[in-house]
């Protein structure tokens, strides 16, 4: 009995150690690139990957509007597309909150550019999309509910 | 790489340069099984995309694999000119890279 209980105890404990090093492998070949921020993509909240890429004052934003169709059959091509009349952009962020990693992307802007950005994303399943942006030292923020459709024949 | 793995417009616009980009990438997170083999296909995405205008950085994206496969950008830079170049770049977690220019239409 004891002797079952210390195998399963090995065990668990090997799995354990297994599971932390592939997902370290993972996003191992990314220490190549150092400005690649590999904690924020590898982060598996949502709130503490907005606190990896944001700073300040977060404020909830009306300005930012987020074009995305609220009902969505293929998950894995999602438009979508962010405008803003925010001044002085200097990073847009996009996270998908059920995501097995919330970070999806992150746009910064160097120069002056427009607050307008569209890509196409990954949606796992039915979820919040959170947009932050970075401005003037504040981080704005919007979020939207995207529901994924099972197609039935 | 192939060649052309970058297809990229810029085009002039009322207030600025609108930039479409599509960059042609399997973007594999690491995570999904490969539909033919069955296999868990190795993790492969774009990290890095950077855009010049006239050779000064006016736009970079650090993307993860969670952007949809051939990733598509489109952006606007809020000044500029007819015959500007843009310039478009990647790298992915491997280390492979290309770039493409084009001139404003």
């Amino acid at each position: 009995m004891d002797k079952k209980r210390r195998i399963f105890l090995k065990n668990t404990l090997m799995m354990g150690l297994l599971a932390s090093f592939s997902s370290a492998l993972l996003f191992a070949p990314r220490k190549v690139l150092a400005a690649w921020p590999s904690n924020a993509f590898a982060n598996k909240s949502l709130r503490s990957a907005i606190a990896e890429v944001s700073y300040g004052r977060t404020i909830k934003s009306k300005r930012i509007n987020i074009n995305i169709p609220d009902h969505i059959e293929n998950g894995t091509l999602v438009p979508i597309s962010i405008t803003t009349d925010i001044p002085n952009i200097d990073k847009i962020s996009i996270f998908v909150a059920k995501n097995t990693h919330p970070l999806c992307a992150s746009f910064e802007f160097h120069e002056a550019c427009d607050g307008y950005l569209a890509t196409r994303i990954k949606i796992k399943r039915s979820s919040q999309v959170v947009v932050a942006i970075q401005a003037e030292g504040n981080s704005h923020q919007a979020k939207k509910h995207i529901k994924i459709i099972k197609k039935k024949c | 790489m192939s060649e052309n793995s970058i297809k990229l417009s810029a085009e002039l616009i009322e207030d600025g340069i609108e930039v479409k980009t599509m960059i042609k990438h399997i973007m594999s997170s690491g995570r999904e099984k490969d539909k033919i083999s069955g296999k868990i296909a190795p993790a492969n995405f774009i990290q890095e995309i950077r855009c010049e205008h006239n050779g000064s950085l006016v736009f970079s994206a650090n993307i993860g694999p969670d952007v949809a496969h051939n990733p598509y950008l489109s952006f606007k830079i809020s000044h500029g000119m007819k015959n500007d170049d843009i310039a478009v770049s990647w790298i992915d977690n491997h280390g492979e890279s290309d770039s493409q220019s084009v001139k404003v239409q």
